[in-house]
């Protein structure tokens, strides 16, 4: 439930910013996810999760509103068989980065742990 | 691991990988760019919905209407010329933009810069044959034509006035998957699209072939096989027709110069189903007595499609019909008097000439025993990703020097590099017609606003490149047919193989007289046709080229022709579906007739039953039409591979045409014999071996893929080939040499049949895509389906706004 909490407010901001900034945007934000975080794990999960969230539901809407014959047509052409494929890849992207940036920035702040200790 | 380590570890694979899904990997699209919903694809979703209401252009001089109608053909009310060619860029732009430009890319040799060095052979050609160099020749004729050229720049500006109205995520789907961003466009492009529209038609060159056969062969059997008015043809002017003018007198060589032939390699030859019908009845022959046109060009088809719908009206025009994305005007339609259609007139326009340079450094060549300086031009290719790759081409009057010695120049997609240093002193230039400075784009501006069959005529006389048949028909009951472009006056056989660049009665010495090129009004039998096949009989006074298409189709279209009395719309709807094989209509019977039924196995006696009985019909179920292909094609393969062997980057195999004729009247002709074997085999050997082929591999196929749509078949692919974004599998019916010439990637690009009633017009028409270039759209290719079912569109045509029935929208 607080993993939720934290998901939801980083994955708005990730929306946000995605609308001004080119499409790795959401990775900045996401190297800053381990300042709400205590380790690295949850590190990745949040961030993964929020960049997932920030993608995907936004993919299913544009399907489901009138790109169906653009999205079957871009999945046939990556060899992908059904639309939802292609979402679910678009995902694992968007996480695979995500979670990514989230360990990085973790280790980034031990590294300011380790400088105070 | 310290801290500082894993983090440093951590985020050089972070970035590596953001840098990795922000560029294309080969052919696949940046990934994160691509599928990220932001900037992606999906950014693109409902991109084609229609402007409405009002539209704030500060271009415009007055206000604009636009009306998409129901089958979203805009429909363009302007008050004045600037801003009907604005407007007509625009929207044009606003459905079509990304293929506009790639076929300018594509034509001008700069696909590299998009698709990296596999395109670099590619390039490297299309610069070679002078593509640019020809565009530029006419741009500076058109700077000239102080009446016409503004067109050219408001439609310019209109097109650049969209693309500036994008954002980078709003660019279309294509240049996300391939990574680049639109370019402003400029008159220049429009003159490559229209030349790249003449390499389409009018470059097929059989000059090397011709030459080796005349070497290897002998010129007799290069008379025999491919004669330039075979025994059987069906003229498009009637034959017999009087030519009352005096021809231009031609300086031609005594004896013909024998070229060793083998410096270059062939030219990409334009598929064989590359053709088109159009006829015109006139009232004698219509129910109603009005005329009546019909026209179905025959192109590659691709999706996009090669054309686009539109109407556009201003106080003194009001024309509608197809253009070519990126081309001002309207290229095949009607207006309010008139309308018009082409099939490709097959002129030779192309010759091949052999150069002498001095040395190496081919600054200097022979001409008349003298030397004379050449030029050249530095061809900057650039590539993606990579540095630029400069080649040095030469030019004589003659040209531009396609290919020279050691390092040809590869015709498609060869890596062969040519060196920056010359190290030959031979070579071969090219004439083409499309160098010639012209102005084919005034020449459709004034058959656009023609009214009468003069200012038609008139129209026709700019008209250079490529050259076409044109037929027309008006609402004063006239039809006629013009073979009209800028031939060149040639001697007989002049062009046909490749030539002496140094002995100047080789060089196109004139080009035939306006009023001296084939045409025919009115005709006594009440119609007139064209289908690619010979345009006189041989009382022409002048050589036109060494290749027709047979006259099969024309010939079904004059008989066809011949018997309708009193014809309506509906009666020409029919004709362009016609699916009558010519081609087994002749040879079938005599095939069969060889064939004993106690020589052959049950299979093949239950085929050769089935093949008695057909009616010579290729539609969507005929059985027999995948049989006969298949048999006809093995028939060719058994009697020419031997001689000419399957590389047809060696030899041309001859027409069909010449194997009819041997079928039906020499049977024991030596070219039957297989030289490869010591028995001396005729057509009957020939008949029961590729019956025999025939029936087991029809047979072993399931029995819904012999039926002749899923046995043929169409595909439609992407401009581009980008899976995904083509159609394939159409099952149609018709086939090469037939009426309705549909085939697995070529057939009927645009189907036009109108009645000329002064009172009101009916226009039909259709083509196999739709009106949108956007693959995410219901218009991207919702015509197909109704063009695969044989329909035609009833086209909603009017002298205003008011009187179309859409999506309206203003512009100020």
């Amino acid at each position: 439930m607080q993993m939720i909490r934290k998901i939801i407010p980083l994955a708005l901001v990730m929306i946000l910013i995605n609308l001004v900034l080119p499409w790795w945007g959401f990775i900045l934000l996401a190297l800053n996810s381990s300042w709400v975080c205590n380790n690295s794990k949850d590190s990745i999960l949040i961030s993964a999760w929020a960049s997932v969230l920030s993608w995907v539901p936004l993919l299913i809407y544009f399907n489901l509103n009138g790109g169906d014959i653009l999205f079957n047509r871009v999945s046939q052409m990556m060899g992908l068989l059904h639309p939802l494929l292609l979402i679910l890849s678009s995902g694992i992207i968007a996480a695979l980065l995500g979670g990514l940036a989230g360990l990085s920035g973790y280790y980034v702040k031990e590294i300011f742990y380790e400088n105070k200790n | 691991m310290r801290p500082i380590a894993k983090a440093g570890l951590s985020l050089t694979i972070l970035f590596t990988l953001a840098f990795v899904l922000n560029n294309s990997l080969g052919d696949i699209p940046p990934l994160g760019k691509f599928l990220s919903p932001y900037t992606g694809y999906a950014s693109l979703v409902n991109s084609d919905k229609l402007p409405s209401g009002e539209l704030n252009l500060d271009s415009l001089i007055e206000p604009v209407e636009v009306v998409w109608d129901t089958l979203r053909i805009p429909h363009i009310f302007a008050k004045n010329e600037h801003d009907l060619y604005f407007m007509q860029g625009y929207v044009m732009a606003f459905d079509r933009l990304w293929q506009m430009e790639f076929q300018t890319h594509a034509a001008s040799g700069r696909l590299s810069e998009i698709v990296g060095e596999k395109a670099k052979g590619y390039d490297q050609f299309q610069r070679r044959i002078g593509m640019v160099y020809g565009a530029k020749n006419t741009l500076e004729v058109l700077k000239q034509d102080e009446e016409y050229y503004p067109n050219l720049l408001a439609f310019t500006e209109g097109i650049n006035t969209y693309i500036n109205s994008l954002s980078t995520i709003e660019h279309p789907l294509e240049y996300k998957i391939l990574n680049y961003s639109p370019e402003l466009w400029t008159p220049l492009k429009t003159c490559i699209l229209l030349k790249s529209m003449a390499w389409m038609l009018t470059g097929r060159s059989t000059d090397l072939a011709y030459t080796r056969i005349a070497n290897d062969f002998g010129m007799d059997a290069l008379e025999e096989l491919f004669p330039i008015f075979p025994k059987e043809y069906d003229p498009i002017i009637p034959r017999n027709t009087p030519f009352n003018f005096d021809p231009i007198e031609l300086n031609s060589p005594r004896k013909l110069y024998q070229s060793h032939g083998d410096l270059s390699q062939f030219l990409p030859q334009p598929p064989e189903a590359i053709g088109s019908n159009n006829w015109a009845i006139n009232g004698k022959r219509s129910k109603s007595g009005n005329p009546i046109l019909s026209n179905d060009p025959h192109l590659g088809l691709n999706l996009p499609s090669i054309w686009y719908m539109m109407h556009l009206n201003s106080p003194n025009l009001n024309v509608m019909g197809v253009t070519i994305p990126g081309a001002p005007g309207i290229i095949l339609g009607f207006n309010d008097n008139i309308s018009w259609g082409a099939t490709n007139g097959y002129d030779d326009v192309m010759d091949w000439y052999d150069i002498t340079f001095k040395d190496s450094t081919q600054s200097e060549y022979k001409y008349k025993n003298k030397w004379y300086p050449t030029t050249k031009v530095i061809e900057e290719i650039k590539i993606k990703d990579q540095s630029a790759f400069y080649d040095t081409v030469t030019y004589t009057h003659h040209g531009p020097v396609v290919w020279d010695h050691l390092n040809q120049t590869p015709a498609l997609g060869k890596s062969q590099v040519r060196l920056g240093v010359r190290q030959t002193a031979e070579g071969r230039a090219l004439r083409w017609l499309a160098h010639d400075a012209s102005n084919e784009m005034r020449a459709l501006y004034m058959v656009n606003h023609a009214e009468n069959y003069i200012e038609f005529v008139n129209a026709l006389e700019t008209y250079t490149c490529p050259g076409q048949n044109f037929v027309y028909a008006d609402i004063n009951g006239n039809i006629a047919i013009w073979h009209s472009g800028n031939q060149p006056a040639k001697w007989d056989g002049q062009g046909m193989l490749i030539m002496d660049g140094n002995d100047p009665r080789y060089d196109w010495q004139a080009i035939i007289p306006h009023s001296q090129k084939p045409h025919i009004l009115n005709p006594k039998r009440g119609y007139v046709s064209s289908a690619n096949q010979h345009v006189t009989d041989e009382d022409y006074p002048y050589f036109l080229s060494s290749f027709f298409w047979m006259s099969y189709r024309a010939s079904q279209i004059n008989q066809q022709l011949d018997q309708l009395k009193s014809a309506d719309v509906d009666d020409m709807k029919q004709l362009q579906f016609n699916n009558i094989n010519g081609k087994a209509k002749n040879v079938l019977p005599v095939l069969l007739n060889i064939l004993q039924s106690e020589k052959l196995s049950d299979d093949a006696n239950q085929w050769l039953i089935t093949m008695k009985d057909w009616d010579y019909k290729n539609t969507k179920l005929s059985t027999e039409a995948s049989f006969f292909d298949k048999w006809r094609e093995k028939i060719e393969y058994e009697t020419w591979a031997d001689e000419f062997g399957e590389d047809d980057n060696q030899y041309l195999w001859p027409y069909f045409n010449q194997l009819d004729e041997m079928i039906r009247f020499q049977p024991a002709s030596k070219w039957f014999d297989n030289q490869n074997t010591p028995k001396k085999e005729t057509l009957v050997e020939i008949c029961y071996i590729t019956f025999n082929q025939t029936v087991s591999e029809l047979n072993a196929l399931d029995p819904t893929k012999r039926e002749w749509q899923n046995f043929q078949g169409t595909d439609i692919l992407h401009i581009a080939k980008i899976p995904g974004m083509g159609r394939i599998d159409l099952q149609t019916a018709g086939g090469s040499d037939i009426i309705n010439a549909t085939r697995l990637r070529q057939g009927p690009s645009w189907r036009l049949v109108i009645e000329m009633d002064d009172e009101l017009l009916q226009p039909y028409g259709i083509y196999p895509g739709g009106q949108s270039g956007y693959p995410g759209s219901k218009h991207y290719d919702d015509y197909i389906n109704d063009w695969v079912d044989e329909k035609f569109y009833e086209l909603p045509f009017g002298k205003s706004a008011n009187e179309i029935e859409g999506s309206y929208l203003l512009c100020r």
